[in-house]
């Protein structure tokens, strides 16, 4: 879950990290005090982007409020702006995430700070290993291989220290202080930040969860925020994850790594997927005919491709039902392709092939005696002949 | 032979009185698997299937002599389990749960290091060396059905393509020497070099199959081991999430990733890796037992 930076300040703050005065404003008439005004969005480049205005007056900060807020950036509309006092000085970089390669998380420390972070020179960041305990001796070890000045060493671990607690005891997986500004009097504050929660984590945050709703990508379409609602009330399973695309074939697929594979071999054959989706963890019936309904009532299909690899513990003949019932509801005309193995796999075959010969569907099965990814030609072929033959 | 767990498995399961618990112990005895005991605090003196169960592992460890635990207890509580496994010497932890915290995980992954042991997940479906034993419910009521003994190595980021890939090559005539499903979360224990390795030493393997997917950087890792010449058998791939490449990538909030990462993570960098360091990547899922056939034949 990315935080807008006020909630990333406002944690840092509990931390115990010195952070700007400021305020959040979703109307510019409010605004009564100049300074920095920031658009609160979760993308980064917000500076390069024009999102972030030093006002000299109140009246300056209202002005750019009014010009930033209900603008886009990227796909996202700014709905709130946070008015900070400047807070002039040296700009550094500090941040905390994890290392894949190291499976544990690192500090990284860089005397140049600010918006062109991006294109530093990598030779300037220094990193630390943390195994487990940040110390404030390998904090200052690793800022002087970075090329910090002794006299700012003192308050850096501090600083540092009290971030690595934010970063930890938050569940982020990734805690970024950019600029961390050392001020004129000498002292560090987290101008600039941004993070991102684990979501595995949020479960015992349940403060953070409650923070309001992110507006990130684009719009969703009413289909996909009725998947969604497909596990909102029912944790067995899970079935509501569907992304739609422009595509003309309906693809359901269930396993992560084997919708995936089939979207990859799909797009190989020359089709083109009309939406993505996931079914895992054995979901009740009706969890997947709610899935199979949303699936199948996008307009414009060619074909359908239900198709997944053999199963461990989902049971194929109970989530094969729902999606019979879908089809026993809806009679699609269109071609549906079948490939599906797993505990229960028989009885699936069976109701699948009644259903289809009481409403005369055109169905094709395949069990797991063919590969997975072999019915991806099979598919885009029948979509190519039911899309010619109107 | 074959790696990680064979006949001398003593499989003690955390988590073992819930449904999925259960069923797992059903099914890895019904395999042949040496299912010891199992532990859930607060339900000692239980039994399920027939093996009794502990409140605590060092009371079951008495008297049972475990060397391999599975884990099945709710997310937050994946890290004290393990730690508890470790604690009381058990070498192989295979946890089986889903959404454990990184935090946690990155923790797991350290105290494993320090216990000398190995980790496998979280989110793994499980591992088996067919005909030997079985951790996990890899392969549902029929294991035996997609799994064969033999040969080849295969190692998966997903848990269902573990045993749609073994099926291919047993369908092929191509037996499995063992088959591990090592979860695909962004921290976990075993990665693929690591069993790359482990396959490496182990005679009865002549080749491996990895199943990778878009995300991260453990695919470039296995291509790395290869390139300094830690792995030296066979290798073919099949790394999966093309399409993701095509969807619109929002603007990515802080620079973090990219100073660690750099430009890995993309499907069409992992093949380029592993192509470049020998690896023999199968462009199409179905091609993987042809390719496994063709690098045996060589």
């Amino acid at each position: 879950m990315k935080l807008y930076e006020f909630e990333t300040k406002q944690l840092l703050a509990k931390s115990g990290v010195p952070i700007p005065q400021g305020k959040l404003f979703h109307s510019h008439q409010e605004i009564d005090s100049p300074g920095v005004v920031k658009a609160q969005v979760l993308a980064g480049k917000r500076g390069k982007a024009g999102f972030i205005k030093m006002c000299g007056s109140a009246h300056e900060a209202q002005n750019a409020a009014r010009e930033i807020l209900g603008k886009k950036h990227g796909d996202e509309t700014v709905a709130g702006v946070l008015v900070e006092g400047a807070t002039p000085g040296t700009e550094y970089y500090l941040s905390f995430t994890f290392d894949q390669r190291l499976r544990d998380p690192v500090m990284l420390l860089s005397v140049q700070g600010g918006v062109d972070v991006e294109s530093a020179d990598r030779s300037l960041f220094q990193a630390i290993h943390i195994e487990g305990k940040l110390d404030g001796f390998r904090v200052r070890e690793t800022a002087k291989r970075a090329g910090f000045s002794s006299q700012v060493l003192p308050k850096l671990s501090n600083f540092a220290l009290r971030v690595y607690d934010c970063f930890h005891s938050n569940d982020f997986r990734l805690l970024e202080i950019n600029p961390l500004t050392e001020t004129e009097d000498g002292s560090l504050v987290a101008v600039g930040a941004a993070g991102i929660i684990d979501d595995d984590g949020l479960q015992r945050h349940p403060e953070i969860k409650e923070f309001g709703p992110r507006n990130a990508g684009r719009e969703p379409t009413q289909r996909e925020l009725e998947a969604k609602k497909i596990d909102e009330n029912d944790y067995r399973g899970t079935a509501g994850k569907y992304l739609e695309l422009d595509g003309d074939v309906a693809m359901l697929t269930p396993g992560g790594g084997g919708s995936i594979t089939n979207m990859d071999a799909l797009i190989a054959a020359g089709g083109n997927p009309a939406n993505y989706c996931e079914y895992s963890g054995n979901p009740p019936t009706e969890k997947v005919y709610k899935l199979a309904k949303i699936v199948l009532s996008k307009p414009g299909l060619n074909a359908c491709w239900h198709v997944g690899g053999i199963s461990s513990m989902t049971r194929v003949d109970e989530t094969m039902r729902g999606f019979v019932q879908a089809i026993e509801e809806m009679k699609p005309h269109f071609p549906i392709v079948i490939r599906r193995g797993g505990p229960g796999e028989e009885e699936a075959f069976r109701l699948l092939k009644e259903c289809a010969k009481r409403n005369d569907l055109n169905l094709h099965l395949f069990g797991s005696d063919t590969p997975m990814t072999e019915t991806a030609s099979l598919v885009v072929k029948l979509a190519n002949e039911y899309s010619a033959r109107e | 032979m074959s790696i990680l767990i064979d006949e001398n498995s003593r499989v003690i399961i955390q988590g073992m009185t819930g449904k999925e618990g259960s069923t797992a112990c059903r099914l890895m005895l019904k395999y042949g698997t040496r299912v010891e005991c199992g532990v859930t605090p607060g339900k000692g003196g239980q039994q399920v299937e027939g093996k009794p169960i502990y409140d605590t592992i060092r009371e079951a460890a008495s008297s049972h002599p475990v060397n391999t635990s599975l884990i099945y207890v709710p997310p937050l509580a994946v890290k004290d389990a393990a730690f508890e496994a470790l604690a009381n010497g058990i070498k192989l932890v295979c946890v089986i749960t889903e959404h454990v915290p990184m935090h946690d995980a990155a923790s797991i992954v350290a105290a494993a290091r320090d216990h000398d042991a190995r980790i496998i997940g979280p989110s793994s479906l499980g591992v088996i060396s067919p005909g030997k034993a079985l951790l996990g419910a890899l392969g549902g009521e029929t294991p035996e059905k997609y799994f064969r003994a033999g040969n080849v190595g295969v190692i998966s980021k997903s848990g269902a393509m573990t045993t749609e890939i073994s099926n291919m090559l047993t369908l092929a005539g191509l037996g499995q020497s063992t088959s591990i499903s090592i979860g695909g979360d962004y921290l976990q224990g075993l990665t693929f070099s690591d069993c790359l390795e482990l396959f490496q030493n182990d005679p009865a393997t002549e080749a491996v199959v990895i199943f990778g997917e878009h995300g991260g950087l453990y695919e470039e890792q296995a291509a790395e081991l290869i390139t300094k010449g830690g792995y030296t058998k066979p290798l073919v791939a099949f790394v999966a999430g093309f399409f993701a490449e095509r969807l619109p990538q929002g603007l990515t909030l802080g620079h973090a990733g990219a100073i660690i990462e750099g430009n890995t993570g993309t499907p069409t960098h992992k093949v380029a890796a592993l192509r470049q360091a020998g690896a023999l990547v199968a462009d199409r899922f179905g091609d993987i037992p042809k390719l496994v056939k063709q690098a045996l034949q060589k």
